[in-house]
């Protein structure tokens, strides 16, 4: 039996297909339409790279922030559960998985058998998200793909405020001005947004094995500086940012009903 | 779903104008549930609760810094733009350190209907009273202090009221409290059940508008209300049993019950000032009555009471017997930002709620809005889903 997986995140939109073994396949789209529009492009394109008719999925759940506008999935799952899900079926001696996209980062705290049984959230702030670390390159006019590899060159950390996302712009700016290298503040940036997320993990409580998903994941100086701050190395997806998704597609092989839109 | 009760919690100013307006009573506005307003009761007029309007604020912030809490920034706001206007007159209880100053910023920024009346520098009638309910609740000199404190209101109440407050007005009063209260005790039973014969949300109109009627009234339309439900099968949606505690929970947060109801949920008990702390506990009618009322005042376990331990054994009983005896299975705390009472001892409450009654727990950071409501949507579905397993 096939199953689908849709997380509808902030900033792109991700599609699975799950055997319950194994996955299938997989699509990534930037979200540029609504969210029912991304979510029916991307998996409709997914299937059409598998050669897949929709009849052929058994069921298919949504996850992430637009899971609810989803229309043609069969239930949602929370983001939460889904990462959760789909990081203890990568890592099975998982107990703790940080998710950090674009505009939330969560913890979840999971027991020895796998369940979830607490998670820590982000406010209702960029702080400690990816969508700092982008205003950050959009500052640094860096390709968000190297500001990883900017941070590791660095021989120090510039202090970048953690508080606001708004604000760090003005720290940023004034940084340059003060002559601080691109290295030192990518460093800072990145430093600043671990404290964060490291701020959450101490609230779960630090038991390994954990696993780091979400775009964030890809990004090597923020991995690095997020280790030294935990203590322990993090375990990293191969393809960190379909977790979400691969977590819906496991919630649709596993539950007969999801929660339907309000 | 009673039509009155509604109507109540949907505009609460047009059915105590209504009120007032028929009976020609006068009536009192009052913070805090710590507030002694048996008496304001016993003297014919009618205590309501003060709450904020929730919307985008539009004059408090002028004179108070923001990251002030954010329910007294609403009420004082509500003042501000006139929506209390009909009262004749308003009690601050020193309970927390924001509400005891209400007291001040109330008599020196709210319009005022008439003159003070002051006597070498002193307001005889003032109207907006102020309790000195006690930093320390427990120990030999509290209850005559407190008595004092209430000596005092009751005679200011009088000379503003030009009437005497007996025993027997005092006694009449406790005894439509105690009636009350324990109708809305019947109604908190009905919601053990499986599912609750009343939803959250229906229990909640019932507690709110019992804060904005008279007694007597409230308590023979609730009666009649928990008949029916009883008759009529009743149920609320099936959901997983949740018990709320957190901050002020009046019309502006009450969206919390309908998003926890979508989301899954159905909170079946409370630690809240709208809810169990509003009448939990009964009057002592074997008492002197003002002593009855200093002792119900002083007993009310409120987390402002916390200055001698984290989690009192009396708050921390009232805790264990709300989670254990309703069936809840998580505990959602809503507290307000800059609620410093709350939040100093949510750590201690969420480890011994988690460790000895084993329940999850899921803290929310509200800011006294409907819009910040919306945006905890995600977190409660995943907290229910999680429960659901």
């Amino acid at each position: 039996m096939l199953f689908g997986g849709i997380d509808v995140g902030a900033q792109s939109v991700k599609a699975v297909v799950f055997d319950g073994k194994e996955i299938i396949g997989w699509k990534l789209n930037i979200t540029e339409e609504a969210a029912d529009t991304a979510a029916r492009i991307v998996f409709q394109e997914l299937l059409d790279d598998l050669g897949l008719k929709r009849e052929a999925l058994s069921r298919v759940f949504s996850t992430g922030w637009g899971a609810s506008a989803v229309t043609f999935a069969d239930g949602r799952s929370s983001e939460q559960v889904c990462a959760a899900r789909g990081g203890r079926w990568l890592f099975p001696g998982a107990r703790t998985v940080v998710d950090v996209g674009a505009e939330g980062c969560r913890v979840m705290k999971l027991t020895a058998a796998g369940a979830m049984e607490d998670f820590a959230n982000n406010s209702k702030c960029a702080s400690g998200t990816g969508s700092f670390i982008e205003l950050g390159a959009v500052y640094l006019k860096v390709p968000i793909e190297e500001m990883g590899a900017l941070s590791l060159a660095a021989d120090g950390v510039a202090e970048v405020s953690s508080i606001c996302a708004v604000f760090a712009e003005s720290v940023i700016i004034s940084n340059i001005h003060r002559g601080e290298s691109r290295q030192r503040i990518a460093a800072g940036i990145h430093r600043s947004v671990a404290i964060r997320i490291n701020e959450l993990i101490g609230r779960m409580g630090v038991v390994p094995e954990i696993v780091l998903l979400g775009g964030t994941a890809l990004n090597a100086g923020l991995v690095k500086i997020l280790e030294e701050m935990v203590g322990i190395p993090l375990r990293l997806p191969e393809n960190p940012r379909i977790v979400g998704a691969l977590g819906a597609a496991i919630q649709a092989s596993l539950k007969k009903k999801g929660k339907t839109a309000p | 779903m009673n039509e009155t009760f509604a109507r109540y919690a949907a505009d609460r100013h047009e059915a105590v104008k209504k009120w007032k307006e028929e009976t020609g009573k006068k009536v009192y506005g009052y913070f805090c549930c710590l507030t002694p307003e048996e008496i304001i009761a016993a003297a014919d007029a009618l205590p309501v609760r003060i709450t904020g309007t929730g919307e985008p604020l539009e004059q408090a912030d002028i004179y108070i810094p923001p990251n002030t809490c954010p329910f007294a920034r609403g009420c004082l706001d509500a003042g501000l733009r006139g929506d209390y206007d009909y009262l004749d007159g308003v009690v601050a209880p020193n309970s927390c350190d924001i509400i005891a100053q209400m007291h001040y910023f109330w008599k020196t920024l709210v319009p005022r209907p008439d003159k003070p009346h002051l006597i070498a520098g002193m307001d005889l009638k003032p109207y907006v009273h102020y309790i000195a309910y006690p930093e320390k609740i427990t120990g030999r000199a509290v209850v005559p202090y407190y008595l004092e404190v209430l000596k005092i209101f009751k005679q200011e109440l009088e000379r503003s009221l030009k009437r005497v407050i007996s025993d027997e007005d005092l006694s009449r009063a406790i005894a439509a409290y105690n009636e009350d209260k324990a109708q809305l005790r019947r109604m908190y039973e009905l919601r053990k059940s499986d599912p609750p014969k009343l939803s959250g949300y229906e229990a909640w109109q019932a507690t709110f508008s019992s804060l904005m009627m008279p007694k007597a009234d409230h308590a023979a339309l609730l009666s009649t209300y928990l008949d029916e439900v009883e008759k009529s099968g009743n149920k609320a949606p099936e959901g997983v049993r949740i018990y709320l505690s957190g901050s002020a929970m009046d019309q502006a947060g009450s969206d919390l019950y309908k998003i926890i109801e979508q989301s899954g949920g159905q909170v079946v008990s409370d630690d809240l000032c709208v809810g169990t702390r509003a009448f939990w506990y009964p009057l002592n009618t074997e008492l002197p009555p003002l002593e009855a009322i200093a002792r119900r005042s002083l007993g009310t376990a409120c987390p402002r009471s916390t200055v001698i331990a984290p989690v009192p054994e009396n708050r921390w009983a009232h805790i264990t017997s709300t989670i254990k005896d309703y069936g809840a299975k998580g505990a959602i705390f809503y507290i307000l930002k800059c609620c410093d009472a709350r939040n100093a001892e949510f750590p201690h409450l969420r480890d011994k709620i988690k460790n000895e009654l084993g329940l999850p727990v899921l803290f929310l950071e509200g800011d006294y809005s409907a819009e910040g409501l919306e945006q905890m949507r995600g977190r409660i579905e995943a907290f229910i889903e999680m429960i659901e397993g």
